[in-house]
């Protein structure tokens, strides 16, 4: 169990709206080898994402057990739940989810602001992700000056400026054409090669292609 | 991080521009209300010039045997008046005969006195006479000279600024000497400043008691001529001290028939029942009320930013789940807010007191104040000012700050989690309560405005025009068809009163008043006219006067004091709650944008589409109002009580004129929007959607 980053068995999460329960996910079990690039893959509505959530801790399951780093999460409240996440795990969302009032540079800097890392260092990591990322002509943008593709390079960079342990990527190329597309996931490849593990939710089969490892999920159930 | 809280939320506020005016109006007006009424407080405390140990000052007041001052209103309580006078030899028998006495002295006044140096000569109504005691309760700030001679001297004599300035026009009063009626010559050793209407002890000039010899005076003891003050100790058994004091006076007079009573003296001039006194009778009720409604105001503000806040949750709740994905935690969410609520409620400060620097000659007109702009320099009040404004910064951002440090953003992220939906009908709550204080200040300002009227017209039944009183000299009544043809030569003089209307003064003696009714324009120029008459016929009395329709109005003068600030008040929080719901209407036509587009596409007319945005806000106000007239009724009910002469009943107008201004200003706020939303083409919208 120790080489698991990611470690779930049995889980469950239901949805209660007006006395009538949906489930999201049911009794999904799997493991996330630590440098592993797996893909999550169903169609929309399937609990792919729910699943995504469960696993960066942005929520709880509502039965199952659940261990990120060898540590069982999987009933921690909020407040421990982010304290686990903040510089464990990077998010990529599909609609990129940049705050639209910062810039650049200040969207890539907010994770290491909540990690308390000093300015001077702050400034450094971000010029190599940016010089990385070759988006350094962007630094002073907002997000609505640039394009989809840089957008996501932006929330990328954001993702992986303070070396996380996990990458979680939800639809990250869901609302970009085919050439930016493949150069995230061809950027997620790399970052990947570097040992950090990624888990992407997709279901775009040209996106799995770059992927170690496919699990498919259907009506809220594993698919073997 | 701090400064990058900072750098987020200034560049926030700078993009919601039109919402943070808004908030920042809402809180200045507040904070504003709130340093002047402060300022009030202040300047009161000051002006009544106690000294900080006088925890245990008394005076000694009587309570005469005559049944018109004492009276009981409609829930039976008594209410009476006290005349804070006492005879003049009773003071130093007190002192000697009780030993609780720790202190004490008398203040009082000549009658008229005419006052002369050189060329110069007036007749004075407020040159004083004290015992040195009288400095060890009060304090009166020196421009130059000293008191210490007070004691030792008994021809010296401290005048005030204002009395220096007339006689001496810039010269140096000290050492100079005062003419008395040409009886005393008096050595001035001191200049005070001049001292405020609010203060109990008026004086112009104030001479050492010991100047006195007159045994018509020293030994009267039919007679309440002075004031009398007292420290007692500790451990007083006052009622027995109440039975001491009478005794001592019907022992030396047998024949009296009233009871002397003592008084606390605090810091606010406010004995409830007490009118008969010197300087402006203030009431510390009108000032709870006052600051009672200043906080009502700022709570009203704290809504505003509160509303405006949780419903732009669509706006903000996405960066709030951003940051708390990349790590930010709950505690962080809550510092962000709580220092934005400090951040505006900081600007709001400085607005406020550059708003009070100019509100403050205004205010000062209305009561009488004489407060002065640079009151920021006072570090009490400053410091009142800081904790008063961290509190609002505290209050209003505290339900933002914990609604939105509880969003879990995988909720956001899912859209689970449709904007605003949260804690709608506790906003609506907190609307109605706010809308509800609004409309209670209006219908409130009514009430008071009519009982208001009441005693200015009906019980008072004197008009509008003015009414010099002179004292009517030989020279005067020798030529007085060519003085009041003189004075009639001037449109603006009614009437020219012979003595025979008379007034009584208030000892019931009968004097000779020359009465000049004129009308209230241009008053001081016809003040001056009627003065250079008086000089043209009168060559050897200066010309004195009073002016009567002041001297009514003294008695009300408090409750004009209150409607008038009343009115500012119910203005400033009218526009509070006005400026809230135009925000409110501005996100609800924003939230149901779509419902209204499906609504226009499936056959709904504008007209529809405006009643239904009114409608919400419609339901609300009607709650609200009749919640507020039911709390005013009932309030209204017992605040009149404190009036002698009040109205019957409140009429119909009361209810129906405030009700319907409410319901205008309400619907013509919410208009705006709600015409905006119905009619923008559905198209549009859903094509956006």
């Amino acid at each position: 169990m120790n080489d698991y980053i990611i470690s779930a068995k049995n889980l469950n999460k239901t949805y209660q709206i007006v006395n009538i329960n949906t489930v999201a996910i049911n009794n999904i079990s799997l493991n996330v080898n630590k440098g592993d690039f797996t893909a999550i893959m169903g169609p929309s509505g399937c609990g792919k994402s729910t699943l995504l959530n469960i696993l960066g801790l942005l929520d709880s399951p509502t039965k199952g057990e659940y261990f990120f780093l060898g540590e069982e999460v999987s009933g921690l409240k909020e407040g421990i739940r982010s304290k686990i996440r903040k510089g464990n795990i990077g998010f990529i969302f599909q609609n990129f989810n940049l705050i639209e009032s910062m810039t650049v540079f200040e969207n890539i800097e907010l994770p290491l602001m909540y990690l308390k890392v000093n300015s001077r260092e702050r400034k450094k990591k971000i010029n190599n992700i940016l010089e990385y990322m070759d988006i350094q002509n962007l630094l002073n943008r907002y997000p609505f000056q640039l394009s989809g593709g840089e957008q996501q390079r932006v929330s990328l960079s954001r993702a992986i400026v303070f070396e996380p342990n996990l990458i979680l990527a939800d639809e990250p190329t869901g609302n970009l054409d085919n050439k930016n597309s493949h150069k995230i996931m061809q950027l997620l490849t790399q970052i990947n090669n570097k040992g950090i593990t990624i888990v992407l939710v997709t279901h775009e089969l040209e996106c799995s292609k770059y992927c170690k490892e496919i699990i498919n999920i259907l009506d809220g159930n594993l698919v073997q | 991080m701090l400064k990058h809280y900072i750098k987020s939320i200034i560049r926030e506020i700078i993009n919601r521009k039109f919402y943070s005016i808004i908030i920042i109006i809402g809180f200045t007006l507040g904070i504003s209300l709130w340093i002047l009424i402060m300022l009030w407080i202040d300047y009161e405390e000051k002006s009544f010039g106690l000294k900080n140990n006088s925890l245990l000052l008394f005076r000694i007041s009587s309570l005469e045997d005559e049944s018109s001052e004492v009276w009981l209103d409609s829930n039976h309580v008594y209410h009476y008046r006290l005349f804070p006078e006492t005879p003049f030899p009773l003071a130093p028998i007190l002192k000697k005969t009780d030993p609780s006495i720790v202190q004490i002295a008398r203040f009082g006044y000549f009658n008229d006195t005419i006052v002369s140096y050189g060329q110069k000569s007036f007749t004075e109504k407020r040159i004083a006479f004290a015992d040195t005691g009288l400095f060890r309760f009060f304090r009166f700030p020196l421009v130059s000279g000293s008191i210490a001679e007070f004691s030792k001297d008994s021809n010296v004599v401290i005048i005030n600024k204002m009395t220096a300035e007339r006689y001496f026009e810039g010269e140096n009063p000290i050492g100079k000497m005062l003419n008395i009626n040409n009886k005393y010559y008096l050595r001035i050793i001191a200049v005070v400043k001049n001292i405020s209407s609010y203060n109990k002890l008026q004086f112009d000039a104030l001479a050492p008691i010991s100047l006195i010899k007159d045994s018509n005076l020293v030994n009267n003891w039919a007679e309440d001529k002075v004031n009398t003050y007292f420290f007692i100790n500790r451990k007083t058994d006052t009622r027995q001290l109440i039975r001491n004091i009478n005794g001592i006076v019907y022992y030396y007079n047998p024949k009296y028939r009233g009871t002397y009573l003592i008084e606390r003296i605090q810091r606010h001039h406010s004995y409830s029942d007490i009118r008969i006194d010197a300087g402006i009778s203030g009431d510390i009720q009108f000032i709870h009320i006052f600051s009672a409604i200043a906080l009502f105001i700022i709570f009203i503000a704290c809504i505003n930013y509160f509303n405006i806040s949780v419903s732009q949750f669509a706006n903000r709740s996405k960066e709030i789940a951003i940051r708390k994905t990349f790590g930010a935690g709950k505690k962080n969410i809550v510092i962000q807010y709580l220092i934005e609520g400090q951040i505006l409620s900081f600007i709001s400060l400085a607005l406020a007191i550059f708003l009070v620097n100019i509100l403050i000659p205004r205010f000062n007109l209305i009561t009488s104040a004489d407060i002065q702009i640079g009151f920021w320099k006072n570090d009490m009040l400053l410091f009142k000012c800081l904790i008063i404004t961290i509190l609002i910064g505290l209050i209003s951002a505290s339900y933002p700050a914990f609604y939105f440090s509880s969003i879990n953003p995988a909720r956001i992220f899912s859209s689970l989690l449709k904007s605003g939906a949260r804690g709608r009908v506790f906003r609506w709550v907190i609307t109605y309560i706010q809308f509800s204080i609004s409309v209670a200040l209006i219908v409130s300002s009514f009430k008071v405005e009519r009982q208001l009227d009441y005693l200015r017209n009906t019980k008072m039944g004197y008009d509008e025009d003015y009414t010099l009183q002179i004292p009517f000299s030989e020279n005067i009544k020798n030529k007085f068809d060519l003085f009041k043809k003189d004075l009639k030569d001037n449109p603006d003089i009614l009437d020219v009163n012979t003595p025979k209307n008379n007034l009584e003064n208030s000892k019931g003696n009968e004097t000779d008043i020359l009465s000049v009714k004129f009308f209230p324009r241009h008053i001081a120029d016809n003040i001056r006219y009627i003065g250079s008459v008086w000089e043209k016929y009168e060559k050897e009395i200066p010309f004195e006067y009073t002016i009567t329709d002041s001297d009514m109005r003294r008695e009300f003068r408090s409750e004009t004091i209150m409607g008038e600030i009343f009115n500012y008040f119910t203005i400033t929080s009218a526009i509070i709650t006005l400026l809230g719901f135009f925000c409110i209407s501005s996100f609800m036509c924003e939230q149901r944008k779509t419902e209204i587009a499906i609504r226009k596409t499936f056959g709904a007319s504008s007209v529809d589409i405006y009643f239904l945005i009114i409608k919400e806000f419609l339901l609300i106000s009607l709650a609200a109002i009749v919640t507020a007239h039911i709390a005013v009724t009932f309030t209204a009910s017992v605040w009149i009580q404190r009036f002698t002469y009040k109205i019957g009943d409140f009429g119909l107008s009361e209810y129906v004129i405030p009700t319907v201004i409410s319901i205008l200003l309400l619907i013509t706020t919410v208009s705006y929007h709600a015409i905006k939303a119905s009619r923008q083409e559905p198209a549009d919208v859903l094509k956006r959607e």
